[in-house]
């Protein structure tokens, strides 16, 4: 057997040992997907929202915070100005007038941890909730992830996002689809005590935990990912909650979005390196979150590597025999190059194909993505399956450089 | 938590699915390669046959009929060879297609002696092509070049039809008689086109060019 079909089939029956594990754990867990404990108190709760120039957003982000379906004497909101050239103060200033409950702290410029930080100082709740200043969350979002609470070790809940401005351009309605996805892949990380990110759009965090672990890293790109890594690795757990939902607005052109999930590589990165001490230590943290985000990374590293060596092998081939054909004027195609014989190969990945087909359609009805499922949306879903999953990691590359080079810019 | 069965049951269930994929995979590879056996069964019975004949048609009344066999025969074996190649292409996991490309090797080797033996026969009245070609690791260099000269060899074969006897044999399989045959005409190179016996090329060239060498 030749080496690259053997490093073919590594690779499909990885892929096909990760989507059953992904199919037996929805299928298994159907019902409880969507569902949430009920808490059993009202735990006080203060909610930080950090600001950076967000004069555009910032005050319906507020409003949809002030709009939380939970008892107003229970929260209070600490919207962070971190030193803004804009006019975020000001909004902010006008919101007090009307917003009781809204606190606002006016700091130098120090970055999102830090402004974070002061946050949790201040904060006078049992529960720290962080909310990004352009999220929307909705109003029952709160509510639903305050049950998970009720269990004493639980440090950190998340919430479902998903893309407000979904239909600006082809790249953002791939991303939607992604986030939901996504939202999915953590639910079921949530599952087997594994759920690795909270996100900034809506987290929701118990205090002394985050004080314990020495709060959010000013060190590092994600800080969302390193605090709950940081909770995991000090042995609390961590929650999903995916019907509480929240709206945030994602890069719409390409260099947005490539610097985006640049940070979240260099994120990743700096966590890995971090936390590599606790590498098959600590429970689902060490023996399953590093090394499966560890693997996932070396696995997409590799797989560009191998289709960049396939296709550029191929192209060469075609560029040198067409060479050949036009200086002699042979005809570059005949009858005889058609081949419709498949391989294995082939059947395995039709295999693969059909799974993740099924089950992005299975996530997509389950979290009510479309009303209507037109063809359009059909090709896209065919896109993000086909062609953004297995260009994606190439962003690893220039992750991986700028990391090297301790390029730690935003 | 009872979630991290799941763990245990997808690998269990990857497995089964994995090695039965991989089984309906030599399954499948190996009914291509029966059928591309049953081919080869009768080839080597017609070659057998056609050998027999010419024992028995001695002599150069009997050349029409001997040629026009030969061209048939080896018309015959080179469509086998083309979809033997596609199978061989799709072949991933079993290597029994290896041993049927020898085998045909030999059978092609046989096809090209008895012309040899028959050459007063087809001397002037025919053209006899060998192409020599490498099968195991070709260069991406000698990759291009065998697929612009197999090319060029079948629009030569479609041009000039039945005046062509075209025979492509792989040249490093191993096979004895072949070595004995390429010592003999002293053919060193591959990738090469051998007309008649007597021109020996090893460029890829346009068929206009090819066609200067046949009569």
């Amino acid at each position: 057997m030749e080496f690259l079909t053997i490093l073919f089939l590594i690779y499909i029956f990885l892929g096909l040992y990760v989507f059953f594990f992904l199919i037996i754990l929805t299928l298994k867990n159907k019902e409880e997907m969507l569902s949430y404990p009920e808490p059993n108190k009202s735990y006080a709760i203060s909610i930080i929202v950090p600001a950076y120039n967000e004069e555009k957003s910032i005050e319906d982000t507020i409003k949809h915070v002030a709009a939380f379906d939970y008892p107003k004497d229970k929260f209070e909101i600490i919207a962070i100005n971190d030193g803004s050239t804009d006019n975020t103060l000001k909004v902010l200033k006008k919101l007090s007038k009307n917003i009781k409950n809204l606190k606002i702290i006016d700091k130098k410029n120090s970055g999102k941890a830090d402004s974070l930080n002061e946050g949790v100082r201040q904060a006078k709740g049992e529960l720290v909730a962080v909310v990004d200043s352009d999220s929307f969350p909705s109003k029952e979002s709160l509510m639903k992830l305050t049950g998970y609470f009720d269990n004493p070790e639980m440090g950190a809940v998340t919430s479902f996002v998903s893309i407000r401005n979904k239909d600006e351009s082809f790249l953002t309605r791939i991303q939607s689809l992604e986030y939901f996805i996504l939202g999915w892949n953590r639910k079921i990380m949530h599952l087997i005590d594994a759920m690795d990110v909270t996100n900034g759009p809506l987290s929701l965090y118990r205090k002394k935990y985050v004080i314990e672990v020495g709060g959010f890293d000013k060190n590092t790109l994600t800080e969302d990912i390193d605090l709950t890594w940081n909770i995991l690795s000090h042995g609390h757990k961590t929650a999903m909650c995916l019907s509480a939902s929240v709206t945030t607005i994602a890069p719409k052109n390409f260099k947005a979005w490539l610097r985006q999930r640049v940070r979240w590589g260099i994120g990743g990165l700096q966590a890995i390196s971090k936390y590599k001490k606790d590498f098959l230590k600590k429970g689902m943290f060490g023996i399953f979150v590093i090394p499966y985000v560890s693997l996932g990374i070396i696995m997409g590293l590799f797989s560009i590597l191998l289709s960049t060596y396939i296709v550029g092998k191929n192209l060469l081939l075609w560029l040198m025999t067409s060479n050949y054909l036009v200086s002699n004027n042979l005809p570059m195609f005949q009858t005889q190059d058609i081949n419709l014989i498949p391989s294995t190969i082939f059947y395995f990945f039709i295999i693969l194909f059909a799974l993740s087909l099924f089950y992005f359609g299975y996530i997509l009805t389950r979290l009510k993505y479309d009303k209507i499922f037109t063809l359009k949306k059909f090709f896209n879903a065919l896109f993000y399956a086909i062609i953004y999953l297995t260009l994606y990691p190439a962003i690893w590359f220039y992750a991986i450089y700028r990391y090297i080079i301790k390029d730690y810019r935003w | 938590m009872n979630n991290r069965h799941a763990f245990w049951l997808a690998l269990i269930v990857a497995v089964l699915v994995f090695w039965t994929g991989i089984l309906l995979g030599v399954m499948l590879e190996k009914n291509r390669a029966n059928k591309l056996q049953q081919f080869y069964y009768e080839s080597e019975t017609n070659i057998f046959d056609i050998l027999m004949q010419q024992d028995l048609l001695k002599g150069s009344k009997f050349c029409d009929l001997v040629i026009a066999e030969n061209i048939v025969f080896a018309d015959k074996i080179y469509s086998e060879a083309k979809n033997l190649e596609k199978y061989d292409n799709a072949a991933k996991i079993t290597s029994e297609l290896i041993m049927l490309h020898r085998r045909y090797d030999v059978l092609r080797v046989m096809l090209w002696n008895n012309i040899i033996q028959q050459e007063d026969c087809f001397k002037n009245k025919t053209n006899v092509i060998i192409y020599l070609y490498q099968y195991n690791n070709p260069s991406l260099e000698v990759k291009a070049k065998q697929s612009a000269m197999s090319k060029a060899l079948l629009e030569l074969k479609n041009k000039n039809g039945l005046s062509v006897i075209l025979i492509p044999i792989a040249s490093d399989t191993d096979v004895k008689s072949m070595k004995i045959l390429k010592q003999k005409y002293n053919l060193t190179l591959t990738p090469m086109i051998f007309i008649n016996s007597e021109h020996k090329i090893t460029e890829v060239t346009s068929v206009e060019e090819l066609e200067k060498y046949i009569q």
